[in-house]
């Protein structure tokens, strides 16, 4: 374990070129930029740096896509905290707090905390990827057919307990309807159509990409579009730099979070999405203050970003 | 509430329903020699059979609560479009199906989506007008941001990341 860490040491040191810096810059810009405008995801901003990072040297373009990818998962928290829409889909736990805060005026310190928890998140998921995760590749690796159906399931029953601690019911009725639309086009073993009834379009299924933003996006716009034209808010001085003691308040919530999104990582198959909602979820049912979380709660941002 | 969870538990029953008939008549593949746990309808019939159950709690639960009054106190169709913020939200219903239904498949994109963003912006921000030379400077703003917007996707996605557009 410790030459794991030795040797990540001296990987960081061999990154201090100027060169090197600057493609961190410029691809985590580029990152957070995609991140931030919903319907451009993490893996998509990733897929379309492949062609540019195609002629360079190896250690170059590794780096480049993954400051990408990072800043990309930030960057949704972007537009999750001020639209309320998720610019990508592991950002979606973060409308839930994020966006009451910056109506209370309190955006800024809203993506203080954000990019706290991601900075965060990100170094405690570094940690365990130099210390254990061959050994955790192997476990991974023996998940099988019955462990992601579980998997499933409880992210179907983490769904209803979300939408309403006490009355689940419509939260497992709208995570079940949202199976049976998955449902629809070639199922995976004979490809038979299912539910297409002759379109071939329907028999492609339904895009997590159109689904994401229709259901968050346009929802949200027509939302935004019924209420009469409002002034935008202008806040004249809120925090950004989130204070020391926030931070140091939810240790517990920002470990946890991070080795929930650590694990949820290592498992394959597993998006970054649901690292995010169950980290939420887990944060929720350990927190004093769950009543808080949905209007506003620090920690259920802080979890959910982490 | 009730009422509302009255007429939604409702439709989910006959959502599960629906969807257990279509799966029971999906084809089990039994000549092939197949494993009979791969047919297709297996997965949707477990899930319409688990909607149907949900949807019949959740329609006993405000039958008892009393939802089955449906007529007292129902709303008419009038107030409702009456109210300024519905009327806007039907118009944006309708522009944003005309352009997903109507222009994009038949107009080159970069058209359709300059037609669709300026209409849009000089739409909602037309009752919003002062007087004429008010009015006129905002149906400018719509047009240029129309055609800035339009240029812009087109060129940043087919241009730089080679993906095609309808």
């Amino acid at each position: 374990m410790a030459e794991n860490l030795a040797m990540l040491g001296q990987a960081l040191l061999g990154f201090m070129t100027p060169t090197a810096l600057f493609h961190v810059a410029w691809a985590t810009l580029l990152g957070v930029i995609v991140g931030a405008l919903p319907g451009l995801t993490a893996t998509l901003g990733v897929a379309l740096m492949t062609t540019l990072t195609f002629k360079m040297a190896a250690g170059d373009a590794i780096l480049i896509l993954i400051c990408m990818y990072v800043g990309a998962i930030y960057g949704g928290s972007r537009s999750a905290i001020l639209l309320n829409i998720p610019g990508t889909p592991a950002n979606a736990a973060t409308t839930l707090d994020g966006f009451p805060l910056a109506k209370r005026g309190e955006a800024g310190r809203a993506m203080g905390i954000a990019t706290t928890g991601s900075f965060l998140g990100t170094l405690i998921g570094i940690f365990f990827l130099a210390t254990i995760a061959p050994v955790l590749a192997e476990f991974a690796l023996k998940f099988g057919a019955f462990e992601f159906f579980w998997l499933a399931v409880f992210g179907i029953v983490i769904s209803g307990h979300l939408t309403a601690l006490d009355d689940p019911l419509k939260g497992w009725i709208a995570g079940f309807l949202g199976l049976l639309v998955a449902m629809i086009g070639q199922e995976g073993i004979h490809a038979y159509p299912r539910f297409a009834y002759g379109s071939t379009d329907l028999a492609g299924g339904i895009g997590l990409l159109p689904a994401l933003v229709g259901a968050f996006g346009f929802s949200e716009v027509l939302i935004v579009m019924q209420q009469p034209a409002a002034d935008v808010v202008r806040i004249a001085t809120d925090r950004v730099i989130p204070r020391i003691r926030d931070i140091l308040r939810y240790w517990r919530t920002v470990l946890r979070s991070g080795v929930i999104g650590t694990a949820m990582g290592i498992i394959p198959g597993v998006g970054e999405d649901l690292g995010a909602w169950a980290s939420y979820a887990a944060a929720r049912r350990a927190s004093r203050e769950r009543d808080q979380f949905g209007k506003g709660s620090i920690e259920g941002l802080m979890a959910a970003e982490t | 509430m009730v009422k509302a969870d009255f007429v939604t538990g409702l439709i989910f029953f006959a959502l599960g329903v629906a969807v257990v008939v279509e799966s029971l008549r999906m084809p089990r593949f039994e000549g092939l020699d197949v494993n009979p746990y791969t047919a297709p309808g297996l997965v949707p019939g477990i899930l319409g059979a688990i909607i149907l159950m949900l949807g019949a709690v959740l329609f006993v639960r405000a039958a008892r609560a009393g939802g089955w009054r449906l007529a007292e106190r129902t709303p008419d169709a009038q107030p409702f479009l009456a109210d300024p913020g519905a009327r806007r939200l039907l118009l944006a219903i309708a522009l944003c199906l005309l352009y997903a239904a109507g222009l994009v498949g038949r107009l080159p994109f970069w058209l359709a989506t300059f037609l669709f963003v300026a209409g849009f912006v000089a739409l909602f921000e037309w009752p919003l007008a002062a007087d004429r030379s008010d009015r006129l400077r905002r149906v400018l703003f719509a047009v240029v941001l129309g055609a800035l917007i339009s240029a812009a996707t087109s060129i940043v996605f087919q241009e730089i990341f080679l993906v095609r557009l309808p």
